[in-house]
């Protein structure tokens, strides 16, 4: 009797203490339940997207309840990509035309934001309000004078007419100022009473401060390259010169799609995109000042 | 960052820059004339041809070079206005009529019967050669053309003990019948494209000749047809906001008894629902009140940027002549503007694997013997079609009455006649 009683009361009282901890796993269970559902409902499009580049030829794809899972899976489909377009060629094209537009973007900029953030002169706030309203505008307005503009520099059907458009842009600019205006000026004096003129203190000290912006605006810059479509459509008529999407977008025929094949194409080509992703998400949640006082 | 690392992207740079900078596109040589030629997406499929083709006729003439642009469908609207905003327009576009229509709104294309000889304007089928007119005046060569036959679902048909629908005016009460029988919708007669209008003509509509005016009774008697559809289940909801494509997808996926569109389509269902292609039974299009068929025309136009019309429409020629077009036949399903390619083995003899086709092939051909393009050309085609699709979708949802909803289409319509007529 007297055990049972000790038990009877050591229960409540082990409840007791364990509830905070209980209640913070619920609260944590419901956070990643929901955080999942989320993850799951943007990743649902990719999976339905991969399920059907790993489909039979003798399965139906749009059937109704929707199989997620091929019941005879395999990898043909990829190896058809290869074989329905040159899609190597569309592959050197596109990386060609993302690294170039990538580099040229960090560099002009950059170099574009520093007087912005940093220096004095006349016109300064209206010049910048001036290119961020730029954002505002659509592409399908700049596109028809853009086009106009490339043609007459002989740009069109040329790699260069790809990476013009992407090679310093509004956002791009107003991103590296907001980073450039974060770095104490503490740092950019001592430098100055180093010796350094401005051209050694963008390089020297600016730069390596905004690294993790810098990788940011890499990312963002090569995720609309490597997936522009309209820009190399307009300009582009040779399909040797074709980037990804244009080469990707030709497997979906006029007589007849191959969704199998359109879909291996699509996963095929958001691989890099992926890759680039992964090696630098690292810097994304990375703060400028954390760095600088690293430094 | 070191002096190293430094040199190391900078060379990388320039590498890649003068990769960038060299491969430029080479000038044509000076001796030969370029006719550029831009198709909508029929790459790869009928490059092995189109290439063949192009280099037989730069063998017959030594002084033209053709420059063939494979452009995607989506977008071939945008590129082209890029390129004539740019005074870069190709010599020769393959364009959709309701795009070639537009373009000769503003006079921007040139007249083929100025450039045509008779003798070549006589190898197409004259109703299709007329169709592509506008004041008056020719604006495109019609190339290949395509007719909805329909693709039934038989099973769904047999689940529902129902008949095939002989005519449009069936449809509603067999979809009624299928949709309580199996749950599944029978008809998807889509907004995008030209259907709605192309559907009020083979519902009996017309239109006036001199200025595309609408009669009542006809905008009442279509808006009705589409109600008593939505209404009866036959339809699903989501024909209001989406596209052809959405029919295919449904259709495929066994939830459409009935699918209308070209017998290239089954060629998509074979690789799409390959389970499901045993299940199909083709027949002709159901009936229209005055028992005639449309027919879809891609065109060949050339634009008046062109610096060699002349040229332009001798290619033009070569291309849709009826031998050319009876062999692009043999790599694609589509069916030639010039009744001559008919006589062709292609069209003549059947093929006894492929029955589902074979059946889809005959009927298209007899669509296309007694087939007219239903829509003329009109002035503001698209906000034309945009006030006919609101107000009938306001009468399916039941927004406001038939009679509304007719006074509220022929008022929308008149307003845009008349400002293109003034």
């Amino acid at each position: 009797m007297k055990n049972n009683s000790n038990q009877s009361l050591a229960i409540p009282h082990f409840s007791l203490s364990a509830m905070p901890a209980i209640l913070g796993w619920m609260r944590r269970l419901g956070q990643y339940t929901v955080l999942a559902s989320i993850a799951l409902l943007f990743i649902g499009p990719f999976l339905w997207l991969l399920s059907t580049a790993l489909k039979s030829g003798s399965e139906n794809i749009f059937q109704y309840p929707p199989d997620l899972i091929p019941d005879e899976p395999t990898l043909s489909n990829f190896a058809r990509v290869f074989e329905a377009v040159p899609f190597l060629t569309y592959f050197f094209n596109s990386a060609l035309v993302a690294a170039l537009a990538v580099s040229c973007n960090l560099l002009f900029c950059s170099l574009a934001a520093y007087p912005l953030a940093r220096l004095k002169f006349a016109g300064k706030n209206a010049l910048f309000l001036l290119l961020i309203s730029t954002m505002m505008l659509p592409f399908q307005l700049l596109m028809i004078p853009l086009y106009t503009i490339a043609v007459n520099l002989g740009l069109n059907n040329s790699y260069l007419g790809l990476i013009v458009p992407h090679a310093c842009t509004a956002f791009g600019v107003f991103l590296m100022r907001q980073a450039f205006l974060t770095i104490p000026k503490q740092l950019e004096e001592s430098a100055y009473i180093e010796g350094l003129n401005h051209w050694q203190i963008w390089w020297h000290i600016m730069l390596p401060l905004v690294k993790p912006t810098l990788a940011t605006l890499a990312v963002f810059t090569f995720i609309g390259v490597w997936g522009d479509f309209l820009w190399p459509l307009i300009i582009m008529d040779e399909q040797a010169k074709f980037t990804l999407p244009l080469g990707v977008n030709k497997l979906a025929g006029t007589f007849g799609k191959d969704w199998r094949l359109v879909a291996a194409g699509a996963i095929l080509s958001i691989i890099p995109t992926l890759i680039v992703f992964v090696f630098t998400q690292r810097y994304f949640i990375s703060g400028a000042l954390k760095n600088a006082v690293k430094g | 960052m070191t002096a190293r690392y430094l040199s190391l992207l900078a060379s990388l740079f320039i590498a890649l820059a003068v990769i960038a900078f060299i491969a430029r596109t080479p000038p044509p040589a000076d001796d030969c004339t370029p006719i550029e030629f831009w198709t909508m997406q029929l790459s790869p499929v009928l490059d092995d041809y189109l290439n063949q083709a192009i280099a037989d006729y730069e063998q017959l003439n030594p002084h033209i070079k053709i420059k063939w642009v494979d452009v995607a469908w989506a977008d071939m609207e945008r590129k082209l206005l890029a390129a004539v905003a740019a005074n870069t327009a190709p010599d020769i576009a393959n364009l959709n009529p309701q795009f070639s229509s537009k373009l000769a709104e503003f006079a921007a294309l040139h007249n083929p019967e100025q450039f045509m000889a008779q003798t070549a304007i006589a190898n197409y089928f004259p109703k299709v050669w007329q169709a592509n007119q506008l004041h008056g005046q020719i604006f495109g060569v019609p190339w290949y053309l395509s007719t909805n036959i329909a693709i039934y679902n038989r099973a769904l048909f047999t689940a529902a003990n129902a008949p095939f629908p002989q005519t449009l005016a069936d449809i509603p009460a067999i979809g009624r019948q299928i949709k309580q029988a199996t749950g599944a919708y029978s008809f998807f007669p889509s907004f995008d494209g030209s259907e709605l209008l192309e559907n009020h003509v083979l519902l009996g509509g017309q239109f006036t000749p001199a200025d595309n005016r609408l009669h009542p009774a006809d905008v009442r008697r279509t808006l009705a047809y589409y109600r008593d559809l939505y209404q009866s289940g036959a339809v699903p909801p989501s024909v209001l906001i989406d596209g052809h494509q959405k029919a295919l997808d449904l259709f495929q996926s066994g939830q459409l008894a009935i699918l209308l569109s070209g017998a290239h389509m089954l060629h998509s269902i074979m690789l799409n629902a390959p389970k499901l292609a045993d299940q199909i039974t083709v027949g002709p299009h159901p009936k229209s009140a005055n028992d005639t068929v449309n027919i879809a025309a891609m065109n060949l136009v050339v634009p008046r940027q062109s610096d060699h019309p002349q040229k332009a429409f001798d290619f033009v020629a070569f291309i849709t002549s009826p031998a050319r077009q009876a062999e692009m036949a043999t790599h694609v399903p589509v069916f030639p503007s010039t009744p001559a390619s008919l006589n062709a083995p292609i069209f003549t003899n059947a093929d006894p694997d492929n029955p589902q086709y074979e059946q889809a092939k005959a009927y298209s051909i007899a669509q296309l013997k007694k087939g007219e393009v239903l829509l003329p050309p009109m002035q503001r085609y698209s906000k034309l079609n945009t006030v006919f699709a609101r107000q009938t979708q306001r009468v399916m949802l039941e927004e406001i009455s038939l009679t509304e909803g007719t006074t509220k289409l022929i008022a929308d319509w008149n307003k845009i006649t008349r400002a293109s007529h003034d």
